[in-house]
């Protein structure tokens, strides 16, 4: 039995193709891999199916039912969990939400599906990969034939992913169909019996993901040209080795979700900070960019007391990519080159080029951000913040949601930084991207930092034991 | 600065107007069949009234004047994400120093230095009452629409209060300004215009959008006041000092609305009276939101409220004042309308 069939779907918006001629089907309790680069057409695809958008010309035919977990999270931290499921479906009772109700049914939903989980837990309260099930079960709420989910491991753990992914072999084998959006060809390679690569909105590849397959995948993703090595994320060559010097230290420092944190970053040095996300990777980066002041323990750079002041430590070549960009970085309403201007790039020239180096796709500094894919403003927050000098880049998820190839420019960026003699630090829950890109690494835990080893140390057990807090 | 993509916006900030304009129209139409009126009539009465005629015309635009300054001084708090709603006040305590100030400085001084200071007085005094949501906002983190409303209401007591010892007596208005320190009236240029209040302030108030124009898109400074409005997160985080640029957007834009007493008290009046505003401060919002808080943009909104403010007065006879409240009302929501249609 067919879930999704699309024959022939186009789309333009303003002129601009970005679907043409997409033909594929889902079975049901078939899982199909759907990879491509940012700006591929990815989620203009996922909204065409939803129904949130009209094709301009071909057939989409799908289930009844179908649901969606999006990338970011659509939870209300502070509602229960249940509550959460059953919002905008509530039982009802006569005239009032039936609280035991959706309790009740929330816990036989999640026991249909092989999990278990505390339907009066307030969501806030609950770890990232507990809301990413909550995400599931509100998608699954009605008996769903078809789940969409984009990006959902973006913002797992390892261990949250593997669960995730159990999890959805349940979900196949109870004849569910899934159409997976993801950057990382290995999960589909686990969990996907086709992998369906879209390039300039056109379906390049259409194939089982087997091991072997994945670098032609990944070249396909790019529209050939032999990169898809990338795909697999090796270890980023450096021209340079650390110095012995000390740039940035914390000692003891506490401050939020930090408690007595205690860090040194050598010049020329990569720091990765690894660790399940809210155990005070944020506060981390607050402090080190200037956001908020230590409450206790000092931070200094060069041997000195850091100021509390962005503006003040931008001057000295302090650095800032921050883990949400909506929420902290992007100008809504202004233009790719106005937001490229809030760096330290000035002439319309330089933001050209910082633009072009980190391949942002169109290359139109006058267009607003909104017309950018999430990827390619990402690009932009990098064109804005690597375009000079800088001492001491500190980057929070840096290239989460982004294609491999931009990655590869990131990390690329990054790594001729250091070797140029800057500090980096970068906070991510991307293991893969971490064991590409540091030097030396440690874990966060509880708002600690755990000693840091040279990261030819950190056996695949001993990372996981330190981000579990063993 | 990305020219093209200013001038992109403004093209979409262009049509709506346009698509307010028509909006207006084709409910003042329905207005006036309504009161019993034939539109034709009530607009030839209109035109005959207001641009017909060298006189009307020039009450027009002075009734305009105002709103170039205080358009501008809430299209510029508006565009750092402050929002100033405290422009009346700001206005009259402006004014009620502006005109003891006149009153007090020796009448000897020169006209252009004894204008320059006056202006310099308003605009410190409206700058300082501005200072009271700014602070608050600052210090107790209050929502400035909340607090900045209630300084209306402060200083429409308080300036009365203050008045009281500065005015001639029996009377609620202070003494005349020396006739050195005002502003040219239009009526010693063309004598057709002979009565109507429009004075070369008017040009002051075409200076101060141009000056506001160049500030928020030609300079770094006003490219940074954008983005503290736009996203005042990642402004402080990309090195932006907000803190300071909350106080300043708040200082500038009540300095704006305080010097906006000088239609009045330089101008139209040449004195502070007590009530002289009838709640303009309030009305500028809406030229604000109609010109999409551009500086540019204020001048055709100013003058349509300036045509309606005036027009409502020619047009007495055929439709009643109330309507033309109403119109006024039908116009802001027909901005916010366009504009939210725009935004999707």
């Amino acid at each position: 039995m067919t879930s999704l069939a699309l024959a022939h779907v186009k789309k333009a918006f303003g002129g601009r193709p970005v679907l043409e001629d997409v033909t594929f089907s889902v079975a049901a309790g078939e899982c199909v891999g759907l990879c491509g680069e940012n700006g591929a057409g990815k989620t203009t695809l996922l909204r065409i199916i939803m129904g949130l958008e009209r094709p301009d010309g071909g057939e989409v035919r799908t289930t009844a039912s179908l649901g969606m977990v999006h990338q970011h999270f659509s939870l209300v931290p502070a509602l229960t969990v249940a509550e959460n499921v059953w919002l905008g479906r509530e039982p009802m009772r006569r005239l009032s939400f039936d609280r035991d109700a959706a309790a009740a049914q929330t816990v036989a939903l999640a026991k249909r599906l092989g999990m278990t989980i505390d339907p009066q837990a307030v969501v806030e309260d609950l770890s990232v990969g507990q809301k990413q099930r909550v995400e599931l079960l509100k998608a699954l709420r009605t008996e769903t034939e078809l789940l969409l989910l984009d990006e959902p491991t973006a913002v797992l753990g390892p261990q949250d992913t593997d669960a995730f992914l159990e999890l959805l072999q349940t979900l196949k084998s109870r004849g569910i169909a899934i159409v997976l959006v993801t950057h990382k060809l290995k999960e589909i390679a686990r969990v996907c019996s086709r992998a369906v690569v879209l390039h300039k909105g056109r379906i390049v590849a259409d194939q089982a993901p087997t091991l072997a397959a994945l670098p032609a995948l990944a070249d396909a993703m790019v529209g050939g040209g032999g990169n898809g090595e990338k795909a697999l994320a090796p270890r980023v060559p450096r021209a340079s080795a650390p110095s012995a010097e000390v740039r940035v230290q914390l000692a003891g420092v506490g401050t939020g979700e930090l408690s007595d944190a205690s860090l040194t970053v050598r010049r020329g040095e990569i720091m990765g900070v690894a660790g399940v996300e809210g155990n005070g990777q944020e506060a981390l980066f607050r402090v080190i960019v200037g956001l908020d002041a230590p409450a206790r323990g000092t931070l200094s750079l060069d041997g000195k007391p850091a100021p509390a002041s962005p503006a003040k430590l931008r001057a000295l070549g302090v650095r800032a990519i921050a883990s949400d960009r909506h929420i902290d970085a992007v100008l809504p309403h202004m233009s790719a080159g106005e937001n490229a201007r809030l760096g330290h790039v000035t002439s319309d020239a330089a933001i050209r080029e910082a633009m072009e180096r980190f391949d942002v796709r169109p290359l139109d500094p006058d267009l607003a951000i909104e017309s950018f894919s999430g990827g390619n403003q990402q690009k932009i927050m990098f064109a804005r913040e690597l375009g000079g000098a800088a001492s001491l880049i500190v980057a929070n998820q840096p290239t989460r949601g982004i294609d491999f190839l931009a990655r590869d420019r990131i990390w690329s960026a990054l790594a001729a930084l250091a070797d140029a003699g800057a500090s980096v630090v970068v906070i991510s829950s991307d293991t893969d991207e971490l064991r590409a890109l540091s030097d030396r690494m440690a874990v966060m835990y509880r708002g600690k930092i755990g000693e840091a080893l040279a990261i030819g140390e950190w056996t695949d057990e001993k990372l996981g034991a330190a981000m579990a807090g063993a | 600065m990305s020219e093209a993509a200013t001038a992109r916006s403004g093209g979409a900030a262009w049509l709506n107007v346009a698509l307010t304009l028509l909006l207006t129209g084709v409910l003042f139409n329905l207005f006036c069949l309504v009161s019993g009126s034939a539109p034709i009539t009530v607009y030839r009465a209109l035109v005959s009234t207001t641009i017909a005629s060298p006189y009307g015309l020039a009450q027009l635009l002075f009734k305009a004047t105002p709103y170039l300054f205080l358009g501008v001084a809430a299209a510029l708090a508006f565009s750092a994400g402050q929002f100033n709603i405290g422009l009346e006040g700001q206005l009259l305590v402006g004014s009620l120093a502006m005109g003891i100030a006149g009153v007090m400085l020796p009448p000897g001084t020169p006209g252009l230095i004894a204008v320059a200071l006056l202006c310099l007085v308003a605009m410190l005094a409206g700058a300082a009452w501005a200072m009271i949501p700014a602070f608050l906002k600052h210090r107790f983190s209050a929502p400035e629409v909340m607090t900045s409303i209630m300084t209306n209401f402060i200083a429409a007591l308080a300036a009365g209060l203050l008045l009281k010892p500065f005015a001639v007596s029996e009377s609620t208005h202070t003494a005349a300004v020396p006739k050195a320190f005002m502003f040219a009236a239009i009526d010693r240029l063309i004598p057709a215009t002979k009565g109507a209040q429009l004075s070369t302030a008017f040009l002051l108030g075409l200076l101060v959008v141009a000056g506001a124009h160049w500030l928020l898109f030609r300079t770094r400074f006003g490219f940074e006041w954008r983005a503290f409005g736009a996203n005042p997160r990642a402004a402080r985080l990309y090195g932006v000092e907000t803190r300071r640029l909350m106080f300043l957007s708040f200082a500038i834009s009540g300095a704006l609305a305080g010097l906006a007493a000088c239609v009045y008290v330089l101008g139209a009046k040449g004195f502070h009276e007590d009530g002289f505003s009838g709640g303009i401060g309030f009305l500028a919002l809406g030229v604000a939101l109609l010109a999409k808080n551009r500086p540019l943009l204020v001048v055709p909104a100013a003058l349509l409220f300036g045509l309606i403010s005036y027009g409502s007065l020619a047009i007495n006879a055929h439709v009643p004042k109330e309507m033309t409240d109403i119109l006024t009302a039908v116009i802001m929501a027909a901005a916010v309308i366009t504009s939210a249609k725009a935004k999707r």
